[in-house]
């Protein structure tokens, strides 16, 4: 089985309290994801696989084993079509909760492009990994 | 006897500044050579605690410099915007600076089309050979055109009427104008000439790079919840 991370080839991302911005800088889109999307994108950035958000899908929302492990496989393929996850070694494991499970929506990762023109001029993505962004004023 | 009507409006040029001792000189006197002489130069100075408040008193005959707690530079850029007194509105960052014909570029754009903002090229210029490559996009003689405040000339009648700067975001307050102006549908007028040269200057240091990437993101936060808002 894969584990996948967010990578750092080009995107960037944070975890606000209520979503998750991601910025792809070689294609100029930035992206939103909420709600579920939100949860397992904040497994990714620590580094997890499929069956780690199943598991999450399954406590959260409390859903059947079969339907949670084919939302995270679609939804993790999704993101790799776009190029956001690196495989990586490293995963940590899902801990589980004590809440209420939550109302199920499918993981949903909104794509915007207005700002194109301005994010694909930004160097970021074609900096050496070693020595990251460059001063930007 | 017919008398040409010459119209020359005042242009205000807001220099936000926080300890800008190094390229300071270079950016007012690129301001106050224009050919283009109806000019109000109004710095806002930042909180600097480098010699920058002295070199913006050595100009205070020739500008007009307001003091401020430190704020950020969109706070002092709205600072600046209340206080203009000129139609139209430029900004200049402390450590680039104007070719002597650009505000005149600018002007004359702005009054042919009749619009509410116009961009000129921007020209990098790099301290070091080695932060080129950074800048994979910018073309060999460093000139492009780029959605940059110090690029353009607007209206004051558009900060009337879209808004000042947001203050809450740092760094990237260019980025969600820029996105407000085109979600009302106001077209930038593109000039085909050089009006900002643009410094590239400084190390990459890590803690840097984190605080950039982080501007950006919160920008586009900010954005993402101003656009579910409407």
């Amino acid at each position: 089985m894969k584990n996948y991370i967010i990578t750092s080839n080009g995107v960037a991302h944070e975890n606000f309290d209520d979503e998750t911005v991601i910025v792809n800088m070689p294609v100029g889109h930035y992206y939103s994801l909420r709600n579920s999307a939100h949860e397992i994108i904040k497994l990714i950035s620590s580094g997890t696989n499929e069956e780690e958000v199943s598991k999450m899908l399954q406590d959260k929302y409390g859903l059947e084993q079969q339907t949670s492990l084919e939302e995270s496989r679609a939804f993790l393929s999704r993101l790799n079509s776009i190029n956001l996850l690196s495989e990586t070694e490293s995963i940590i494991q899902y801990c589980y909760g004590n809440a209420e499970p939550l109302a199920f929506v499918s993981p949903v990762i909104e794509t915007f492009n207005d700002m194109e023109e301005l994010l694909k001029l930004d160097p970021v993505h074609d900096v050496d990994s070693m020595e990251g962004w460059p001063l930007k004023k | 006897m017919a008398i040409k009507k010459i119209n020359t409006p005042l242009i205000s040029v807001i220099i936000p500044v926080f300890n800008g001792e190094k390229y300071l000189r270079q950016c007012l006197d690129s301001v106050l050579t224009q050919t283009y002489n109806n000019v109000e130069v109004i710095a806002v100075n930042d909180g600097s605690q480098d010699s920058s408040t002295e070199i913006l008193l050595s100009y205070r005959s020739n500008i007009k410099v307001i003091n401020k707690n430190n704020a950020g530079v969109a706070s002092a850029r709205n600072t600046g915007i209340k206080a203009a007194n000129g139609n139209y509105i430029a900004f200049l960052d402390q450590d680039d600076f104007y070719n002597a014909d650009s505000l005149q570029t600018l002007l004359n754009s702005i009054q042919t089309h009749r619009c509410l903002t116009v961009m000129g090229l921007t020209c990098f210029k790099f301290e070091e050979e080695g932060l080129k490559r950074n800048w994979p996009k910018v073309p060999e003689d460093g000139v492009i055109s780029i959605k940059l405040l110090s690029a353009c000339l607007f209206t004051k009648t558009i900060f009337e009427k879209h808004g000042f700067l947001e203050e809450s975001i740092q760094m990237t307050d260019d980025m969600e104008w820029f996105h407000r102006l085109n979600e009302v549908g106001i077209e930038i007028n593109k000039v085909d000439k050089i009006t900002l040269n643009y410094r590239q200057h400084g190390s990459n240091s890590s803690l840097r790079i984190m605080n950039d990437r982080k501007d950006i993101l919160a920008s586009l936060k900010f954005i993402l919840d101003e656009r579910r808002k409407e």
